[in-house]
């Protein structure tokens, strides 16, 4: 947004950044099919990078992962300035600044705010209906709060209505499967990959309405096993449950109707199509969608003041966790253009092999490969990224996407959003869930521990799914 | 030895630490420091970057504060039944970074093996049984588990001429003269190098202490292990030693017999650097 404000008085001034409805026909161009594969390693550095520098030398990233994400992040800008020149250089890194990193880490800033502003308090009595019920409300609220705030939100009250119990465990990690990965399936504002998606071109209901039987598949057999499990806990449950549950209270409600505002934001630019654009070196950018960005900033700003301080104890309202985001990013919409260029040159450009291995021989998607090509990459590797790799790899284009292949387009949303709840590292919620579980006492399973869990549990359903929908 | 400090948190080894560190404090006339190292709030290594909630902090925070509470309770009962002197200090940061800036105004701190590691432990990033690298003051590392054995009476000495080796012994002496027995242990080349063992005996003699020479002329290659079966064979307490290694790019690379005694011992090791 800033970056869009500073470039447009820039527009003013520069020539060659013009004030326009039609732009973007005489783009400086670059040939993805002659970009070797050389230029995909930064990506590949950083996603790396991501997953095992925790493992290796996990000091070491927390206090330099910003440096990290910023040597990748040259290592692709300069090689490339230097073999395009100035020109495909600019304008390619304000294509993915401007269209999709400055709106994504908005969205996130809002969302992050405005949830953040929000307690649950209080009990239910968790007994297995309970459980079952909060786990379900959980599920829902996810796609809507995204599934970091919906997890945030709920874990607390949660373990507090199951202090009492010996065996917790399994109520965590269903909230893990549900509440943390499978419930944020539903709308953009559910996970970050499916935002990446909207901002791409896919219909703010497009998941709700392509993916919502894929859901239900998964989400329903889990809610009745976890039933059936909790329930087994509960008949050999020693301890005596406390003698009143005092019910669930909000706080900071305020927020409710902020987050309403959040939604109606991101759907505003996805169904106002006001015919203004405005162009920065090529780069078309809808006036919506500045309009978007411009409401989510002032609903996070809104949240900030009207919040109670008990809630959001602004004094110290910590807004480290969104820098570091902020900064890991960058690195990774930047090093992602040239693997991006490659994946739509498709059968021409270096990755053809793997074009070939989501292809079936009479060139239609093989759609389960997309699936769990996805949904492996993400149970590892950060989803957002992975998804825009496949999104790319499928062609790229939101209407042929939606329209002509739609269920390439719901296997990969499924691939990505579903399989981040396969380890602790697949998604950023289930890491945040079990370090409060433990600290709240709880023993969680190890890594592999939760895989074991996620192999018997998840896996055979995510088999049943590519049965039922994405042969 | 006049203070003592000793790491609390909240974790299964807490209550064995504060007990041997009571039990030390007591023996000695010592004043007792429990440092309590809240959780610094920061998103944990595993997803930093990759997801940002506030709401995730605020409730860490919350029960980091539960849990001082009810920490610093047990340290006062504890050192209230045994009659010493001692204060609660809380501190927020990095374990292994508030034990060593906390170390230099003491004369031992004590903390606990870190439990055998697991992907998760790597993950969270803890290590604070490698103090012994980074403190002022000699390290006390209490090993992981059950039962509070005695410490600080059978005494075994693992020597070689060096210069941690020699730090760890001088800081031990408060130790080494209340000791029923201390045994000189050296390894391969350090054992046939008798002249530095018997220089030691007899520099502790003249501190009071007598001690007595066992030299191991085998195998060198794995010399913790064999560190650790002199320890089992004369059933003692308390192994000193020095702390091999160096802090590169903030993470602690531990020499290799330093690294095998710290993950696989069953009795206190006291350590410098």
């Amino acid at each position: 947004m800033l970056l869009a404000a500073v470039a447009a008085i820039f527009g003013l001034i520069l020539p060659d950044v013009a004030f326009a409805a039609s732009a973007g026909t005489d783009a400086p161009h670059m040939d993805g099919s002659a970009l070797s594969l050389i230029w995909g390693l930064p990506f590949v550095g950083i996603l790396l990078s991501i997953a095992l520098f925790p493992l290796i030398a996990p000091h070491f990233w927390e206090h330099h992962f910003g440096k990290v994400s910023a040597f990748w992040a040259f290592a692709f800008l300069i090689p490339f300035a230097v073999t395009f020149g100035p020109a495909v250089t600019v304008y390619s890194v304000l294509h993915t600044l401007l269209l999709e990193y400055v709106p994504f880490i908005i969205l996130l800033f809002a969302l992050f705010t405005v949830s953040g502003g929000i307690s649950v308090k209080g009990a239910m009595s968790g007994t297995p209906v309970s459980n079952t019920v909060m786990l379900g409300i959980g599920t829902a609220v996810a796609s809507w709060t995204g599934t970091t705030g919906a997890s945030m939100l709920l874990i607390r009250p949660m373990l507090q209505a199951n202090k009492w119990r010996r065996h917790v465990v399994h109520t965590v990690v269903f909230f893990i499967f549900l509440v943390s990965n499978i419930g944020g399936s539903l709308t953009p504002l559910g996970d970050p990959p499916l935002f990446l998606g909207f901002l791409k071109g896919v219909d703010f209901f497009w998941t709700t309405t392509h993916i919502f039987a894929e859901t239900l598949v998964v989400a329903v057999p889990l809610l009745a096993l976890f039933f059936v499990i909790d329930s087994f806990y509960y008949r050999k449950e020693t301890n005596t449950p406390p003698a009143q549950a005092s019910g669930l209270q909000v706080e900071g409600k305020i927020n409710i109707l902020l987050l309403a505002g959040v939604v109606g934001a991101v759907l505003l630019s996805g169904v106002w199509d006001s015919g203004v654009s405005f162009t920065i070196y090529h780069n078309e950018i809808p006036l919506q969608n500045l309009v978007r960005d411009a409401l989510l900033i002032l609903i996070a700003f809104a949240s900030l003041r009207l919040t109670p301080k008990a809630a959001h104890e602004m004094n110290d309202f910590n807004w480290g966790p969104m820098k570091e985001v902020a900064k890991l990013f960058a690195g990774i919409f930047l090093t992602i253009v040239p693997v991006i260029e490659i994946l739509r040159a498709g059968r021409e450009g270096a990755l053809s092999s793997v074009v070939a291995l989501v292809t079936r021989p009479d060139g239609t998607p093989d759609n389960a490969m997309y699936f769990w090509l996805t949904g492996v990459l993400s149970s590892f590797l950060d989803n957002a990224p992975t998804y825009l790799v496949f999104f790319n790899l499928a062609g790229g284009d939101a209407e042929v996407l939606m329209h002509q292949i739609p269920v390439t387009l719901a296997a990969i949303s499924c691939g990505a959003v579903f399989m981040g709840a396969n380890t602790y590292i697949g998604n950023a919620p289930n890491f945040m869930v079990k370090a409060i579980a433990e600290s709240r006492g709880v023993k969680m399973p190890s890594f592999f521990g939760y895989m074991a869990w996620s192999v018997l549990i998840l896996i055979p359903l995510f088999v049943l799914t590519t049965f039922i929908f994405f042969r | 030895m006049k203070t003592i400090l000793v790491h609390l948190a909240h974790d299964d080894d807490c209550r064995r630490r504060v007990e041997t560190a009571v039990g030390l404090a007591a023996a000695h006339g010592a004043h007792l420091v429990g440092i309590y190292t809240k959780s610094l709030h920061v998103t944990p290594p595993a997803i930093v970057g990759r997801g940002a909630s506030a709401l995730f902090l605020r409730e860490m925070e919350a029960s980091a504060a539960e849990q001082a509470q009810e920490t610093s309770a047990a340290f006062r009962a504890a050192t209230e039944r045994a009659g010493i002197t001692a204060e609660f200090v809380e501190q927020s940061g990095e374990a292994i970074d508030v034990l060593a800036a906390s170390s230099c105004c003491a004369d031992l701190l004590v903390v606990s093996q870190t439990p055998p590691e697991t992907v998760e432990d790597v993950l969270a990033g803890s290590r604070p049984d490698q103090a012994a690298l980074v403190a002022a003051c000699p390290t006390l590392i209490v090993p992981h588990g059950t039962g509070t054995p005695e410490t600080g009476r059978r005494v075994l000495i693992a020597w070689k001429r060096a210069r941690e080796a020699a730090r760890a012994v001088r800081d031990a002496l408060p130790i080494l003269r209340w000791a029923q027995t201390v045994t000189v242990l050296t390894v391969g080349s350090a054992a046939a190098d008798e002249g530095a063992s018997a220089k030691l005996v007899a520099y502790l003699e003249r501190h009071g202490i007598l001690a007595t020479m066992r030299p191991d002329y085998g195998d060198e290659s794995n010399v913790g292990a064999v560190v650790l079966a002199h320890a089992r064979d004369l059933d003692a307490d308390m192994i000193v030693m020095g702390a091999y290694g160096h802090s590169r790019l903030r993470e602690m690379i531990l020499g290799g017999a330093t690294a095998h005694v710290l993950a696989n011992t069953t009795v206190p090791v006291l350590m410098s650097h």
